[in-house]
């Protein structure tokens, strides 16, 4: 009876899991290679390690010929490069999309809803404690220009309130086809943002802004 | 037919125990504005609530177990530290701001003196986070507790799961919290005609009404917002209030406006516990105004009151002292033994 029952628990899980079907795949990457942490990256004359890679994906909503062909089952996700699975997006059916539009962190009424489960527990590390709100994005790491203790960078981007709100919309046409693979390309934060002035920015102000601004332009089509 | 009667008795009567029910556990006063906290979210129930009792209580919340929720937050001081002008954490460290009465919770929609935390729910994990508070971090906490076999069990018992997380750890102190409703001062049952002010407290009442309730709005004695009441830069503090949180320079040095019931049990006041008496501060709101960049606009036409007036204002201030509040026994201590027990 025992087997019987794993039989069809286990039967399930693979016709359950089978209805799901990959629509994006993200990729972390440093110029032409995909990320590694802890690998000695040049780039123009700057070393750069990076140590930790985190941040919410939301809202997404995929697009043919403009009009609206589906949202997103899950309206939160969190990547992080310690977890591989973590970068792979389903959806309960199969369509054919042209275009993507999705949410680089967290809305302001999420932000100020109290506690929740999951991906938004304060357990992940994305909430910051000393003042409510959640990091929308959070890269660390070293590199030779930052001026910190042994050359540490760390950039908590997140914060809800007017002026310096850091969720930022990505909008990416692809080629129309029922997946498609986004690379995320760190290497733009480092010719854009100056390491030896912003390099601890771990609240929501005008530093924070910057490094936000730049987010949107991280996220690709893979040339 | 007679069916559907008996079930439409059964259904009346289950919705009016579920009334009555909440009612015993929350107290939204007749005259007060709707509680703003959403229960829809986080139902009271009994067991949770006196959870969170048990947690709020217990210095297992601290790194190294010797600071609790209520060692600066006293039940017999309207949940603040009186005597103490800022606030006490572990290893005899001291923060930068005195620690604010709790009460009336239900109504408020941001906490600390600058407004860092923006809910209830959330607001525990500051002082458990701060190294000058309890020193830990939420994830310690859920490790500890999921150690201790009567928090498992206690957990089991409310949750009907035994699994310890962040949400229900912060959703049981929520709920301990929205329990304390102070409205049973003097002020109070004058509102519902059960009592009289005196005279005296009448004309403070009124001169209250006159210089006072813009910003300490009654009945809940704030309007929940933030100004600058022309008190002057501590040197060593430096403590910036509003602006630490919005970066904007128009909050510099704004604190939020706290709640004036049961002032007689929260000195010292102010964010940094600066004035000892009631008189002092008295004092310090009909001084001439002075010249600060974000000084309040209320307050740019001085306050000017006689001695007398001062007096009889201070008698109103009294009034809104809520003994019944400070002494309720449901509030107190309680440790998590008391919940194991059937």
């Amino acid at each position: 009876m025992k087997n019987v029952i794993t039989f069809c628990l286990l039967f399930f899980s693979i016709a359950l899991k089978a209805q799901e079907f990959k629509t994006l795949h993200f990729v972390p990457k440093f110029e032409s290679e995909t990320l590694v942490l802890q690998k000695d990256y040049n780039l123009n004359g700057i070393k750069i390690k990076l140590s930790n890679l985190k941040f919410y994906i939301s809202d997404i909503r995929y697009y043919y010929n403009d009009s609206l062909i589906c949202t997103s089952a899950q309206n939160i996700y969190l990547m992080d490069v310690l977890y591989a699975n973590s970068f792979h997006i389903y959806e309960k059916r199969s369509f054919n999309f042209n275009k993507i539009k999705f949410n680089i962190g967290i809305d302001s009424v999420t932000n100020t809803s109290g506690i929740m489960d999951g991906n938004l527990d304060p357990t992940t590390g994305m909430y910051w404690t000393w003042q409510s709100g959640y990091i929308n994005f959070k890269l660390e790491g070293v590199a030779s220009t930052s001026p910190a203790k042994y050359n540490k960078f760390y950039w908590h981007i997140g914060g809800y309130r007017y002026p310096f709100n850091a969720q930022r919309e990505v909008e990416i046409s692809t080629k129309s086809a029922n997946f498609t693979t986004l690379e995320i390309q760190l290497a733009h934060l480092f010719t854009k943002i100056d390491l030896s002035k912003l390099y601890q920015v771990m609240s929501p102000n005008t530093q924070s802004v910057q490094i936000a601004n730049e987010l949107s332009a991280l996220f690709r089509i893979p040339q | 037919m007679i069916k559907k009667h008996l079930f439409l008795i059964s259904a009346l009567i289950s919705i009016s125990f579920i009334f009555t029910k909440s009612k015993t556990l929350f107290y939204q006063p007749s005259y007060f504005p709707k509680a703003t906290y959403n229960f829809n979210k986080n139902p009271l129930d009994s067991l949770t609530i006196e959870l969170g009792r048990a947690l709020f209580y217990d210095p297992i919340l601290s790194a190294n177990n010797t600071v609790s929720c209520a060692s600066c937050h006293s039940p017999y001081n309207a949940f603040a530290h009186t005597d103490h002008e800022l606030s006490h954490g572990i290893n005899d460290s001291i923060g930068n701001r005195n620690a604010p009465a709790l009460f009336n919770l239900a109504w408020q929609n941001s906490f600390m003196w600058d407004g860092a935390v923006n809910h209830l729910d959330m607001q525990a994990l500051a002082p458990i986070s701060h190294p000058n508070e309890m020193g830990s971090n939420i994830i310690q906490v859920i490790n500890k507790l999921s150690n201790n076999s009567l928090y498992k069990k206690s957990f089991n018992k409310v949750f009907k799961d035994s699994t310890i997380t962040s949400s229900k750890i912060l959703k049981a102190l929520s709920q301990f919290q929205l329990t304390l409703v102070s409205a049973n001062s003097k002020y109070d049952r004058v509102q519902l005609g059960t009592d009289v002010f005196t005279n005296q407290e009448r004309n403070g009442y009124e001169l209250f009404k006159k210089n006072c309730n813009t910003c300490h709005t009654e009945p809940l004695f704030t309007n929940h917002s933030f100004e600058n009441n022309g008190l002057q830069i501590d040197p060593v503090l430096n403590d910036f209030g509003r602006f630490n949180i919005t970066q904007i320079d128009a909050d510099k040095f704004k604190f939020k406006v706290p709640s004036l019931r049961n002032l007689s049990y929260t000195y010292p006041y102010m964010h940094d516990g600066r004035f000892l008496s009631i008189k002092e501060v008295m004092n310090h709101y009909t001084k001439e105004a002075p010249e600060i960049k974000s000084y309040s606009v209320k307050l740019k036409i001085p306050i000017k009151l006689n001695a007398n007036e001062k007096i009889d204002i201070i008698a109103f201030l009294l009034t809104l002292n809520d003994k019944e509040f400070v002494f309720n026994k449901k509030h107190q201590y309680s440790n998590i033994t008391e919940l194991t027990k059937e």
